[in-house]
């Protein structure tokens, strides 16, 4: 395989394709850019085959390939990566009064979240949507994810918890807007 | 004890690694409506997030690829088999060329000292061959953890 074997490389991208699937959906907007970006992801991982040292696992390396691919297109297109919350990245909360805030949270959480869920999170911006899709859904660990966006694990750590209290407040928001 | 309410941060950590939590936090939640409701809108989005359809393209990403890669050539090992050759002649020619010094050599030098040198050869021989499977193994073994090759 990593003498250039075409075949078994074609099982590699079967393993992986849902991987570089989440990450090109969530930072990439246009389908057909995906479309491209994938296979340049692969084409990418192939003719860098022989550079893969077997010090982290082959799934975080192709990983890692496909996050700055992304991100290379995000630049190019000239397109935010992430929200700026000021220096202490505090996020606002919405101003509800505190009691009704916990009732609402309550019925909300219970009954339209399913609902809502997917358009809140494709609002959210490119890196939160995907940090939040690596860590909840691909049950990758801050570590992998730190090792795939070459971020410290401590800010990866801090930008999933905002991006998870966006959500949040987002739901919420959506909520309250539409009982109004 | 902790009186006043957990913050957002403090939540998620309860949720998403209770193990890292202090047991004060934890004492907290136990005894507080508001936090544990708060932790548990938590956990349903974290479920929720979790169950939330994962992402697949609409297309064959192997086929696309597979046919974009380069038809490896088959090339007859000319190299290989000419460095081989040369060095059989060398080696050949060295041994018949210099026979009568070499005879002189190996019938002059104590038998102790070339089962020495010969057993010093083997074991290096050997330490090599390990260290050549268990890096192999060691290379196989990050596959399976990977669980992408099924080998």
């Amino acid at each position: 395989m990593l003498n250039g074997d075409r075949y078994a490389f074609g099982s590699i991208i079967k393993k992986t394709e849902g991987l570089v699937a989440q990450m090109t959906f969530k930072m990439i907007s246009s389908p057909g850019d995906r479309k491209d970006i994938a296979q340049d992801v692969y084409l990418k991982a192939f003719k860098n085959l022989r550079g893969f040292k077997f010090q982290s696992k082959l799934s975080t390396w192709i990983g890692q390939i496909a996050y700055n691919t992304c991100l290379h297109y995000l630049e190019k297109k000239k397109l935010l990566l992430i929200d700026n919350f000021g220096e202490d990245g505090e996020i606002p909360e919405n101003n509800f009064n505190k009691d009704v805030r916990n009732d609402t949270e309550e019925k909300v959480f219970s009954k339209e979240l399913a609902d809502m869920l997917h358009t809140e999170i494709e609002q959210l911006k490119p890196l939160y949507k995907t940090l939040i899709s690596l860590y909840h859904q691909e049950e990758l660990s801050y570590a992998e994810i730190a090792e795939i966006t070459s971020l410290p694990e401590g800010t990866v750590k801090n930008y999933i918890f905002r991006a998870r209290k966006i959500l949040k407040e987002n739901i919420l928001l959506k909520h309250k807007r539409n009982e109004l | 004890m902790i009186t006043a309410h957990l913050t957002d941060a403090e939540i998620q950590l309860y949720v998403a690694e209770s193990e890292m939590t202090s047991d004060q936090l934890r004492i907290h939640i136990q005894d507080c409506v508001n936090c544990q409701t708060r932790a548990a809108n938590y956990q349903l989005l974290f479920n929720s997030i979790h169950d939330h359809a994962k992402p697949q393209f609409n297309f064959d990403l192997s086929t696309l690829v597979l046919e974009q890669l380069p038809v490896p050539k088959r090339v007859f090992p000319w190299t290989g088999i000419l460095v081989s050759v040369f060095s059989v002649l060398l080696i050949s020619l060295s041994a018949i060329f210099f026979w009568s010094i070499m005879d002189t050599v190996i019938r002059s030098t104590p038998l102790l000292l070339i089962a020495t040198t010969l057993t010093a050869a083997v074991i290096i021989l050997i330490f090599q061959a390990f260290e050549m499977v268990k890096n192999h193994q060691k290379q196989i073994h990050t596959l399976l953890n990977a669980k992408i090759l099924q080998l």
